[in-house]
């Protein structure tokens, strides 16, 4: 059951559905979400503060652009703070945002490969010409 | 009779972590015998902050000392109540939305929150409370063995009790022992009575006070508890679904659940309810009884009045309203308590007092919290 489903169906406070988000998964996002609730539980922290810590502790780890950053850091600003349905639509709504952002690194993982492709070609052609 | 927990270590567990930082520390820093007789927390924006004890209304200073003059009080801003809330709600407005626009949160340990500011209407209906303005934290307390003397009063043979009427003005303790009796009839008395299934309609989550949906008050072992639901509904479920022998609920008076009521009673199922109202007679003509009333619904009612100031009178009577007996319990509040003086509460406490007030010698106490 994903994140919207344990707020908005399951109604559960945000700390006991990230830790029930994380459970029986393991993706790089269900172990953010389980650290977000273990900084929450162990130094007593509001699940903003905790998902602001969570970003800092992962930015090493992972290698997403600033935008996508900016983005998680919205979602921990807004989560817990309306409605079920608000809650709702605004997952929903990040979660487009996000899906945009991929395609775009797709296209522009696809633009980088045939620029390199092309690159290569061209390399292989400049040592040609250099031998001959 | 004894309390379930410390009273005490209830409030420091499960009421304090909430509160605003320089209240939290008044509250720890309070003379012990105040801190276990908190009936509640009153937190108003820009007001000086309170607390409800021993039926007075006490100034909490800042040092943890309590006043009768609010000038040696502090106050407390609305961002901090608003704080508070969202910390209650688990940093999740959205799973206690309906506890909000009812105006109160129950915590663990069945401690209820009352809030009020700015409802946000939306047609008709409250869908959010904004710019809280008054918190009031009422300390709950379970006291097991309020009703021992006169719940045998209610039984009809050893499998069987009578429909029962529990009535008295607000705050005289009717929740306090229906739950009382809620749990003897759901647990039986050995060689008396054989404990009978119950379900229990907890519309406002007073009775069994449930946190993550788990009863936080002991009503027995053959209780099933249907929390935040309206008693018409919630008698409907349970009769479809839980086949009890008794229902139980607080504050019956609706008009709407008379059919409902009529139809549990009609399935052979017995029904213990709390009313508000002074005696019998005052609620024979109001509507959502009258009806109840005229069809000799009640075999039992249990009337609460105050005596002499500071005794409680409990008073059993029958269908037709002929007293069976009359139990006499002393309030918390000590008759000798004595006026605050310069911050400092004395107490001397008298040796008969309920176990959950000092007892035996005289204790004179400082201020100093020990």
């Amino acid at each position: 059951m994903d994140l919207e489903n344990e707020i908005h169906y399951m109604g559960r406070p945000l700390g006991q559905a990230l830790l029930q988000f994380s459970q029986n998964r393991d993706t790089p996002l269900s172990k953010f979400s389980r650290r977000v609730y273990e900084i929450s539980k162990d130094e007593e922290k509001g699940i903003d503060l905790a998902w602001q810590k969570c970003i800092d502790e992962f930015k090493n780890y992972w290698p997403i652009e600033h935008e996508e950053w900016a983005l998680l850091s919205q979602i921990g600003d807004v989560l817990g703070k309306t409605d079920r349905a608000s809650q709702s639509s605004f997952i929903k709504m990040m979660h487009g945002k996000f899906s945009l952002q991929e395609k775009k690194a797709e296209e522009d993982r696809t633009r980088k490969e045939k620029l390199y492709k092309n690159l290569g070609i061209l390399g292989g052609l400049a040592i040609v010409l250099v031998l001959i | 009779m004894h309390l379930k927990n410390s009273a005490i270590n209830r409030i420091i567990t499960d009421v304090i972590p909430f509160l605003p930082g320089k209240v939290k520390l008044a509250v720890l820093n309070l003379d012990k015998s105040i801190l276990q007789e908190i009936e509640e927390i009153r937190l108003r924006a820009g007001k000086p902050v309170m607390l409800s004890c021993f039926g007075k209304d006490l100034i909490l200073g800042e040092d943890g000392l309590v006043f009768t003059n609010a000038n040696n009080g502090f106050t407390v801003t609305m961002d901090e109540l608003s704080d508070m809330v969202f910390k209650i709600c688990e940093n999740s407005y959205y799973a206690y939305q309906d506890d909000i626009n009812k105006g109160f949160i129950t915590i663990r340990g069945g401690h209820r929150i009352g809030l009020v500011g700015t409802p946000v209407v939306e047609n008709g209906r409250i869908i959010n409370i904004r710019d809280i303005s008054s918190l009031n934290v009422r300390i709950a307390r379970e006291v097991i063995g309020f009703g021992d003397r006169i719940v045998k009063s209610i039984f009809k043979s050893s499998e069987d009790v009578y429909n029962t009427l529990i009535i008295s003005p607000p705050g005289m303790g009717k929740t306090t022992l229906l739950r009382d009796i809620i749990r003897t009839v759901s647990n039986g008395i050995e060689g008396i009575f054989n404990g009978l299934k119950v379900g229990v309609i907890d519309e406002r989550g007073e009775i069994a006070a449930c946190f993550r949906g788990i009863p936080q008050n002991d009503l027995g072992c053959r209780t099933d508890v249907i929390n935040g639901i309206s008693k018409k509904e919630g008698m409907e479920m349970l009769l479809r679904s839980m086949s009890p022998g008794v229902i139980a609920l607080d504050e019956l008076g609706n008009p709407d659940d008379v059919s409902t009521v009529l139809q549990v009673m009609n399935a052979g199922i017995r029904l213990i309810a709390t009313a508000h109202g002074y005696d019998v007679d005052g609620l024979k003509e109001r509507r959502g009884f009258s009806e109840l009333f005229n069809e000799h619904c009640f075999e039992r009612f249990i009337a609460i009045s105050v005596n002499n100031g500071f005794q409680y009178q409990i008073k059993v009577m029958d269908g037709e309203g002929n007293v069976l007996s009359v139990d006499c319990k002393d309030r918390r509040q000590p008759l000798n308590f004595r006026e605050l003086n310069d911050g400092r509460l004395y107490i001397f406490p008298k040796a008969h007092r309920e176990d959950r007030v000092h007892q035996g010698d005289t204790i004179i106490l400082d201020g100093s919290g020990k």
